[in-house]
C-alpha cells in the first residue's frame, strides 16, 4: 500500500498499512450504521404517513368530525393539498 | 503581401498584434499568443489562465492506486490562499465518500481526532434527491458515501483554502463540485469543511472513506 506525496509514491510501513485498513473498516462501519439509521427513519416516516391517511379516511366519513377535518376534506375534494 | 509577423514568430508581443498589417496577420498573432511559441508562456495553459486572474500554479500532478494524495505546501507560504482542483478522482471502491485531513507540520502527521473537523454540505442529484449533511468528524468531509467507482464516475471539485498561513484562524475549505453516484446520477455538491480549531495549515491529505484512489489529477493554485 502506498501514498502519493506531491507526485512521489511512498510505501507505507506495515504499521501504517494496518492503521489505514482499520480506519477504512471503521469508516465502512460508520457509513453502514448511518445508512441503517436513515432507513429506519424513512420507514418510520412512511408508517406515520400511512397511519395518518387511514385515520383521516375514517374521520372524513364521520358526520360529527371536527371542523378542521371537514375543511381538510373540502381541500381534498378540490385536489389539494 | 507577405505578412511580416507569423504564428512562427518567436516574439509575440502586443506591439506585433497591434501593428499586424492585415486582418489575417492580426488573427494569426492572437492565435499564436494564445498557443504560445516554443519556450514561451502559453495563455491556454492552466498556469497562464490562473495568472490572468492573479493566481499562480504552485503544483500539479496525477495520482493512481494510492491510499491518499498528500500535498505538502511548506514551500508555498508566500501564498495565504490556495485553490485545490481535483479532476476525475475515481475511487477503487464503489459508494465511498471523499475525505481529507490537514497538517501543521508539513505532512509529518495529520490531525485525526474524532471531532477535529466540521462539515456542512448540500448534495442534489439529477433524480431530485437531496440531503443536507453536517456534523463533526475525524476528517474533512466533501460528500456522502455515494461516489461511484466506474471509470466514467468519480468526483471533481474545486476547494478554496483561505488564510492558510494565519495561525489565529480556522483553516476552512469552501468547495463546489460534482460526482456520479452509485446509481449513475449526476450529483452537485457544495459546502464547507474545516479544522475545528485555529491553526496554520501547510499540508493537506485527500483520500476516500474506504479503498484507494484509483486515479485522479490535481492542481494547486495560490494567491494573496
Amino acid at each position: 500500500m502506498r501514498r502519493c506525496v506531491n507526485g512521489t509514491y511512498v510505501d507505507m510501513t506495515p504499521a501504517e498499512e494496518a492503521a489505514q485498513l482499520a480506519e477504512w473498516a471503521a469508516n465502512d462501519q460508520a457509513i453502514a450504521t448511518r445508512a441503517a439509521q436513515q432507513q429506519r427513519e424513512q420507514r418510520r416516516a412512511a408508517a406515520l404517513a400511512s397511519l395518518l391517511d387511514k385515520v383521516l379516511a375514517e374521520a372524513l366519513l364521520d358526520p360529527n368530525a371536527p371542523q378542521p377535518v371537514k375543511d381538510y376534506a373540502a381541500e381534498l375534494a378540490k385536489g389539494s393539498p | 503581401m507577405t505578412s511580416w509577423v507569423s504564428r512562427d514568430a518567436t516574439h509575440l508581443g502586443v506591439d506585433r498584434i497591434a501593428t499586424a498589417p492585415t486582418a489575417q496577420a492580426f488573427y494569426d498573432n492572437i492565435l499564436a499568443t494564445m498557443e504560445g511559441a516554443a519556450g514561451a508562456p502559453k495563455m491556454l495553459e492552466p498556469a497562464a489562465r490562473g495568472s490572468a486572474v492573479g493566481m499562480t500554479l504552485l503544483a500539479s500532478g496525477s495520482v493512481s492506486a494510492a491510499a491518499s494524495l498528500d500535498i505538502v505546501m511548506t514551500a508555498f507560504t508566500a501564498y495565504k490562499n490556495k485553490l485545490l482542483r481535483l479532476t476525475s478522482f475515481i475511487p477503487a471502491s464503489d459508494g465511498v465518500a471523499l475525505l481529507g485531513r490537514l497538517s501543521t507540520n508539513g505532512g509529518s502527521s495529520y490531525d485525526s481526532g474524532g471531532t477535529d473537523y466540521g462539515y456542512v454540505y448540500r448534495p442534489l442529484n439529477t433524480a431530485g434527491a437531496t440531503g443536507d449533511s453536517f456534523g463533526a468528524a475525524s476528517s474533512l468531509t466533501f460528500s456522502g458515501a455515494f461516489i461511484g467507482n466506474v471509470s466514467s464516475e468519480g468526483i471533481s471539485l474545486m476547494a478554496e483554502l483561505l488564510d492558510t498561513t494565519n495561525a489565529a484562524v480556522l483553516t476552512r475549505l469552501n468547495w463546489s463540485g460534482s460526482y456520479l453516484d452509485t446509481a449513475g446520477a449526476i450529483t452537485h455538491t457544495y459546502g464547507c469543511t474545516g479544522r475545528a480549531i485555529a491553526q496554520d495549515t501547510d499540508a493537506i491529505r485527500i483520500n476516500f472513506s474506504s479503498g484507494n484512489i484509483a486515479s485522479g489529477a490535481w492542481e494547486l493554485y495560490g494567491w494573496n
